[in-house]
């Protein structure tokens, strides 16, 4: 059976940067990926996903539809690379100018684990075979929600900042993670986890 | 028997505040600081002598302050050294931490607690003597009854008979003399987790001898007495005393 890799977008494929880091992250995302498939070194045994909160659209930055056209071409295009297979997005924001974006109850802003359920279910994966590597703790929290058997967080200022969500919500009173400095590094967590896993 | 056999998973306790060790712990976990000039760590003292008694087993470390700075260190530590961190956003304090551990898939778990510079020679000879399977085992060492927090008492094959807590009040009413020697826990423990994780934990409760009251009620508790240097950094004096016996091992 494969292995579900999730990756978070921004801070992790491509820059975070305060507007929108996907906007000008196709090549450093294609790049990334390049880079992981050829380092893990059973990179053909796992499924590769991305799981990520956008909210440009929901912060009336880009009008809604253009921006998940923008977002549907982007990973579409790494799809037919091959160096992804598949990805969910969550558009909403609970405070969202753009009133169609505003939730506070979707199942899919992390840290709820919506997005990795679907993504679990869609591609025939189990949780306890499966990792995410994110730059937040709200992604690590969405990966323990999920089950997930791995979850490595990087290194960075703003790993342990809480989201609204979570500062609504969270009951989990420990969150279990590998820290990695960087993608590289995270690599190499990843292939020590294989050869147990 | 060799003592990796009977360890499934090793937890470090490191989500204490460090409170008497501000204004150090402003900036630095406690088992972040510095325990000689090579700029070695205490937590990075004890994953190597984890790693070098228990290899196969998997490493934890709980940490609640600064969690920035605790993932950008671990983050610099060897990949086959490196912890899996557990995070607490609310402390939990160390009893309800190690109840919550032993929740997950591991049979028999060793705790210790993050503070403790010890003796490399006298952790190896210890995780030789850890051979019971299922059953729990406590370090224990010699200590001024004035100055002890608990009181252990063992039979002639070091099996733990009782254990209390010690007050400073009880110490004073204490008939005997305030120098005599007690046997008091050290802060190292393996316990089975299917027992342990049936005890009620208070939120900020103590590692204290109420637990080991708990295993004892139910399973036989062995002994282990340390006999060489084991620091427990509760203050800057005695962060001192250990960096001065770090460097003499330099």
């Amino acid at each position: 059976m494969k292995k579900g890799l999730f990756l978070d977008g921004d801070g992790v494929l491509w820059p975070d940067v305060a507007l929108g880091g996907i906007l000008s992250g196709f090549n450093q995302a294609k790049k990334s990926l390049i880079d992981l498939k050829s380092s893990i070194f059973d990179s053909e045994n796992f499924v590769f996903l991305v799981v990520s909160n956008q909210t440009l659209a929901a912060r009336n930055l880009i009008p809604e539809q253009e921006f998940r056209d923008f977002v549907s071409d982007f990973f579409e295009r790494l799809i037919n690379l091959e160096l992804l297979d598949g990805y969910a997005i969550c558009f909403h924001h609970p405070n969202a100018l753009n009133e169609s974006l505003r939730s506070t109850n979707c199942s899919c802003r992390k840290p709820r684990p919506g997005m990795i359920n679907s993504l679990l279910e869609k591609y025939s994966l189990t949780s306890e075979q499966s990792l995410i590597v994110g730059d937040r703790i709200t992604d690590i929290i969405a990966g323990q929600h999920a089950g997930l058997s791995l979850k490595v967080l990087l290194t960075g200022p703003r790993s342990f900042e809480f989201n609204d969500i979570y500062m609504a919500e969270s009951e989990t009173i420990s969150i279990r993670l590998k820290p990695a400095s960087d993608l590289p590094d995270a690599v190499k967590v990843i292939n020590e986890w294989r050869i147990n896993n | 028997m060799n003592g990796e056999l009977t360890i499934d998973a090793i937890l470090i306790l490191g989500a204490g505040q460090g409170s008497r060790l501000k204004p150090l712990t402003d900036s630095s976990p406690k088992p972040l600081l510095s325990i000689n000039t090579r700029g070695e760590t205490i937590a990075g003292r004890l994953l190597s002598q984890i790693h070098r008694a228990f290899p196969e087993a998997p490493i934890f470390m709980n940490f609640n302050s600064l969690p920035e700075v605790v993932i950008e260190y671990m983050a610099s530590v060897s990949t086959n050294l490196r912890p899996e961190l557990i995070y607490e956003p609310i402390r939990l304090g160390p009893t309800k931490s190690v109840v919550e551990f032993s929740k997950l898939n591991y049979a028999d778990v060793l705790v210790i607690n993050g503070d403790l510079v010890l003796s490399n020679t006298e952790f190896a000879r210890m995780s030789k003597a850890i051979d019971m399977p299922d059953q729990a085992f406590v370090v224990v060492h010699k200590r001024e009854r004035k100055q002890a927090r608990s009181q252990v008492k063992t039979d002639t094959s070091g099996f733990v008979t009782s254990v209390k807590e010690l007050s400073q009040v009880e110490n004073s009413e204490f008939g005997g003399s305030n120098e005599e020697e007690v046997l008091s826990l050290s802060g190292i423990y393996k316990f089975p987790a299917r027992i342990t994780k049936d005890y009620t934990a208070q939120y900020d409760e103590p590692l204290s001898p109420k637990l080991i009251e708990f295993w004892l009620s139910q399973i036989k508790v062995k002994s282990f007495e340390w006999n060489d240097f084991r620091y427990s950094i509760d203050s800057t004096e005695t962060l001192k005393r250990a960096r001065i016996q770090m460097e003499k091992e330099l």
